[in-house]
């Protein structure tokens, strides 16, 4: 089972490769296919991404990594969307509710949409 | 710092919350002078928007006072007065740059939740849910908003926070449902529900250039209220028939744009319909009683158009469907793209074309914001809009 994701991003195919360390894993991996095309209309650059790995654990590991959101999937989405926005904005978008930024694991159990007493 | 706290089903709490930081370059610190309780807070008190945790600060309609900023706000200065638009948005992604704030690709980090539920995200909102990215709102003395360079907009001269207030949500909201009406010399637009909204609503259908706009509401004073500052022609959808008097006020044809500022929590007279949306949505199987759009759309002229602007967060059944294929309806909804509207709006309020002020009924300290949601809610007193002062 490989994973997938794609995003349009508002910058160069030249920047985006140039910037692609930036990224976290599994998006920074060795052996992650990684396609660029100029999107149309002058939208940026289309990025796709497949990752040939699966979660360990066979058919059941599986099922529960993707419940868990430990899953290559949500760990690849997640982080094509932190690279996007740290090329697009400067940096990982964080809120109260989920002060990491954007990750599957940690939508399931969100910190109350309130300031911290201390860094999280 | 004080805080208006979402606990759960109708209730709210002013708690003691820690202060915000910054978090991001691009954060701005502002001490809140004057914010408001949305009509959309009252989907979020009355339990039908999902993904609320306990504890979350409310609030998406502020102003105040910048008094931090992080090293990436160049065009703002501590001390500056702004209003702060409730969607978040980059200003730099492909949605950013068409002008389609409330759609920003990063502002949401809860962007993969909500695309679940919609197939894809909207930005993230202030004080929203967690669907909306988990932002703490501004029913606050203090808030964190982020992105500071694109949102807020600095008020420069000595109008008073009510008159320009409301350029955070619902006077953008209101215009831009106006404005989607496509007004043309001559047009007669329906608005359903006289609340803030949609009383804002007819003075832009107004501003616009509308002929006649009409107010459809069960509630007098709404209606007296709409009728004496804005001039809507007053529909009360409990005494007569709405679409009759429709189609008697446009000889026939119906009117030309018909706007729903009402949404999700929709009122209906007709009896059994309305049991048939509340069982539904009690045992999960609607999320969204529908009776102002579906009369929106069957009330509309041939070819005309219906825009939402009344939010609605899942399912709805019972959508006619034919009603607006065969008649070639045009619908145009979206929550606010308010950054696109601020620098105008501002613009018409210091002209004197407008004073959105005029919707306010109740002015409540922050420490009495449950009271506010209550009377609100019930439409207690002649409510229509409560502002707090923090």
């Amino acid at each position: 089972m490989s994973a997938y994701a794609a995003a349009t991003i508002t910058r160069s195919q030249d920047e985006i490769a140039a910037r692609l360390a930036e990224a976290e894993p599994p998006l920074s991996d060795e052996g992650m296919e990684i396609s660029y095309a100029t999107a149309p209309g002058g939208r940026g650059t289309e990025v796709r991404v497949r990752l040939a790995k699966s979660a360990p654990g066979g058919a059941v590991g599986q099922k529960l990594a993707a419940v868990i959101g430990t899953d290559p999937q949500r760990r690849l989405d997640d982080a094509l969307r932190r690279f996007k926005q740290v090329l697009e904005t400067g940096a990982v978008v964080s809120s109260e509710g989920s002060p990491g930024g954007t990750d599957a694991k940690q939508q399931r159990s969100q910190e109350p949409a309130a300031p911290a007493p201390t860094s999280r | 710092m004080r805080a208006n706290c979402w606990m759960g089903r109708n209730t709210v709490e002013v708690r003691d919350v820690p202060d915000p930081r910054i978090l991001n370059s691009r954060d701005a610190i502002i001490k809140v002078t004057s914010t408001a309780i949305c009509g959309s807070d009252l989907h979020l008190y009355d339990g039908y928007i999902p993904t609320m945790e306990k504890g979350d600060v409310l609030g998406h309609e502020f102003m105040g006072t910048v008094v931090e900023l992080g090293p990436g706000v160049h065009d703002l200065a501590v001390g500056d007065r702004v209003v702060v638009p409730f969607p978040i948005a980059c200003g730099a992604c492909n949605s950013c740059l068409d002008g389609l704030y409330s759609l920003c690709e990063n502002s949401n980090p809860n962007a993969g939740m909500a695309e679940k539920l919609w197939g894809h995200a909207s930005a993230g909102m202030f004080g929203y849910s967690h669907l909306t990215g988990g932002f703490a709102g501004g029913q606050a003395e203090y808030v964190r908003v982020p992105f500071a360079d694109v949102g807020p907009i600095k008020i420069e001269n000595d109008l008073p926070d009510e008159k320009v207030l409301f350029l955070s949500d619902i006077f953008p909201t209101a215009y831009m449902g106006a404005e989607m009406c496509d007004i043309k010399p001559g047009d007669v637009i329906a608005v359903w529900g006289a609340g803030p909204v949609g009383q804002l609503a007819v003075a832009s259908a107004y501003l616009l250039g509308a002929e006649k706009v009409i107010a459809i509401d069960r509630f007098d004073y709404r209606l007296q209220r709409a009728a004496e500052k804005t001039g809507a022609v007053p529909v009360k959808y409990d005494e007569v028939n709405v679409l009759e008097v429709l189609k008697d006020l446009t000889a026939g044809r119906g009117p030309d744009a018909c706007i729903d500022a009402v949404g999700l929590e929709a009122h209906s007279d007709l009896g059994p319909l309305q049991v048939y949306d509340r069982v539904k949505q009690a045992v999960r199987a609607e999320t969204d009683r529908g009776p102002a759009l579906r009369e929106a759309i069957i009330a509309c002229r041939n070819g005309g158009t219906v825009s939402v602007i009344g939010v609605y967060g899942g399912l709805m059944d019972k959508f006619p469907v034919g009603s607006w294929m065969n008649r070639s309806i045009t619908m145009k909804t979206g929550q606010c793209h308010v950054q696109r509207y601020t620098r105008p709006l501002l613009e018409r309020i210091e002209r004197g074309e407008i004073d959105p002020s005029f919707v306010i009924s109740h002015r409540l300290p922050l420490e009495e914001a449950p009271q506010g949601y209550e009377t609100f809610k019930h439409k207690q007193d002649d409510c229509v809009k409560v502002v707090l002062s923090a």
